[in-house]
């Protein structure tokens, strides 16, 4: 699918989100860029703390970023008014990592997926029922399932309702923030035949925010691999996962155990943890841990660079 | 290769629990073993019984339930024959847990150096100070960089990896015979995970010690277990070693499962159909509670339960179908 023809449905430029606590100063989101094109899933990956899940609620605005911009069919979201702003989420959704602290379970479905409807004022009152009913159908949920609360649900229907409810305004844009990780593994690839259908059905183009990387693998066209708050690699979904270049994708990759027991292979054990958020070393943040760092690694921090057919890496020794 | 010492032996286990008017048999007729030195792994989605299981063989089944017949043999003994008293004695020394929950299995307000140090005082008889000695080489030998002053530490300063290996330093205090990890790494990074799921298997081989890992990854079981046991709505459908099962599944829903995972080094083909509707497992069914699901079900697989039949060395599967 090459849409670069076309321009990005979303173009972020240069975001950077800090938090502060006291003195400290905690860099989530250390000034990242991209570009997504219409139709495209891209997958944004990484660890724990990384900031994958920062970046995301900054682009949406549901958090503030500190700088950058964030441009949205060619509207900088980041200079919107909070009104203008309210007016273009039906346009831009997400879908949350754990459904049972982002479905009200004081709400029926029926009262959940009504809301975004009404909010928007996308329905009159002779339509509210037929949408409803339209979009239980697409996340392939039994109708009846409207007047349950979420307790009544399996953690892949409360998905589901989670799915339904960020589609059900027919956005052009969704985030989705892990939506696999709280499910089985035996039901994660329905859930990722079910955003693939939807996807083509409505239009819609993704980011994937996750650490399940095999997902990612099913879904995405392209793959960004954030470490400590920075994108260290991106390109296209075969090539960051046939041909890795950056060392910590190397890692990742090779961490991840592979359900084949005759697919035996070398694994690249990282040594210690990821350094903490308030202390990123100097130069490339990924030197302590790096099995093949250089001294001029630890005062330079590399550019993220185009090594050949959009495959783009941040470390000077590739 | 020689006759196995078998650690654990399950039989017939039925456990069940209330349910609206009546009981739901949430485990049903359960066998399976546990050799010496070996890890095998217990597979099956949220509500397959992996974790009740676990709980019945460590004596600590929830007060509702109920064990409706089987045996659980440790060594020459049956463990569900014992009281609480002596499942005290059992629990530790013998057979450890570890649970999916790290943070609350430590004490919030307990240094972990005394933690684990408490360990050596409680089930080895140590003085205070040669059971800090230990605790700290523990903390060392499971990896912990600076285990002297992280030993100082209470939980919620150290990371959740570093939690979880805390606990496994207070399993190797007991030098338990056989070790049960509940998802000893949810919720844990996947270079953390490769991390300890390394650390337990090196502590398991320099021990000689078995490992029953329960886990619904089978990224996991490939790559750290000898044997698999698959379970599905509280029956066990296929155990098997590692290589055989993923090589020779029997079991329709064995196959199934197999085919259903999702890959990091290859592009799978997507199912056609999107199985989102039927989740709700079938505990009321007589026979193979697969049935319902199962695309070569036969009349009798709802009546009756089909026996544990050998389909090869160290292959067992219960299906009609299989004959």
């Amino acid at each position: 699918m090459n849409t670069k023809t076309q321009d990005p449905v979303l173009s972020v430029d240069e975001l950077v989100k800090v938090f502060r606590e006291g003195a400290l100063t905690l860099r989530a989101v250390n000034g990242i860029s991209f570009d997504v094109y219409p139709g495209e899933a891209t997958g944004l990956v990484g660890e724990s703390g990384c900031g994958k899940t920062t970046a995301a609620r900054s682009i949406l605005r549901l958090i503030e970023p500190t700088s950058g911009h964030v441009y949205f069919v060619g509207t900088d979201l980041t200079q919107l008014s909070s009104r203008e702003m309210r007016a273009q989420r039906r346009h831009l959704q997400m879908v949350f990592q754990d459904p049972d602290t982002t479905l009200n379970p004081r709400f029926t479905i029926r009262r959940t997926l009504s809301e975004p409807l009404q909010l928007h004022k996308l329905v009159g009152n002779g339509s509210l029922e037929e949408r409803l009913l339209q979009t239980m159908s697409r996340v392939n949920l039994d109708p009846e399932f409207l007047g349950r609360y979420p307790h009544q649900l399996s953690e892949g229907q409360k998905q589901r309702v989670g799915v339904a409810r960020a589609i059900i305004t027919e956005p052009k844009f969704v985030a989705l923030d892990e939506p696999t990780s709280s499910l089985d593994m035996s039901i994660r690839i329905h859930m990722i035949a079910l955003l693939q259908r939807l996807q083509e059905e409505l239009g819609m183009t993704y980011i994937f925010i996750s650490h399940d990387l095999s997902s990612v693998r099913a879904l995405c066209n392209r793959v960004m691999v954030m470490y400590l708050g920075t994108i260290i690699e991106s390109g296209p979904t075969d090539d960051i996962f046939d041909r890795p270049l950056h060392q910590y994708t190397r890692a990742l990759l090779s961490a991840i155990p592979i359900p084949d027991p005759q697919a035996r292979r070398q694994r690249i054990l990282l040594e210690g943890e990821p350094p903490s958020l308030f202390d990123v070393p100097k130069g490339c943040a990924f030197h302590e841990r790096c099995p093949d760092a250089q001294p001029g690694c630890r005062e330079v921090r590399p550019i993220l660079r185009d090594v050949g057919a959009g495959h783009l890496v941040a470390c000077d020794r590739v | 290769m020689a006759a196995r010492d078998t650690l654990l032996r399950i039989e017939g286990l039925s456990v069940s629990f209330p349910s609206g008017d009546g009981r739901v048999t949430i485990l049903d007729n359960v066998s399976f073993e546990v050799f010496g030195n070996e890890i095998v792994g217990l597979v099956g989605e949220s509500g397959s019984g992996k974790t009740m299981t676990s709980l019945t063989v460590m004596g600590f089944l929830p007060p509702s339930g109920r064990i409706e017949g089987g045996e659980v043999w440790f060594g020459h003994d049956n463990l569900l024959s014992y009281t609480e008293e002596y499942m005290r004695r059992v629990r530790g020394r013998q057979i450890a847990m570890i649970f999916q929950s790290t943070r609350s299995a430590l004490n919030p307000l307990m240094r972990v150096g005394d933690q684990v140090a408490r360990v050596y005082r409680v089930q080895r008889g140590l003085g205070a100070r040669e059971a800090r000695a230990q605790a700290i080489q523990a903390l060392t030998r499971v990896g912990i960089p600076d285990a002297e002053q992280r030993a100082r530490a209470y939980p919620h300063q150290l990371s959740r990896g570093m939690c979880q290996r805390v606990l496994i330093a207070m399993m190797v205090a007991c030098e338990p015979a056989l070790l049960i990890a509940d998802e000893p790494t949810t919720g844990l990074d996947v270079t953390i995970q490769a991390q300890i799921f390394d650390l337990i298997k090196n502590l398991q081989q320099a021990a000689n010690a078995s490992i029953l890992l329960i886990t619904h990854d089978l990224g996991v079981v490939a790559e750290t277990c000898d044997r698999v046991v698959v379970m599905y709505a509280g029956q066990v459908m296929e155990t098997a070693t590692v290589e055989s099962l993923f090589a020779k599944p029997i079991h329709p829903y064995t196959q199934r499962l197999l085919h259903s995972i999702l890959r990091v080094d290859k592009t799978i083909e997507m199912p056609k159909v999107d199985a989102g509707l039927s989740e709700e497992v079938a505990y009321s069914v007589a026979g193979c509670r697969f049935a319902p699901r199962c695309p070569q079900v036969l009349p009798r697989c709802w009546e009756e339960h089909p026996p544990r039949e050998q389909a090869g060395p160290d292959h067992w599967v219960t299906c009609h179908n299989y004959n």
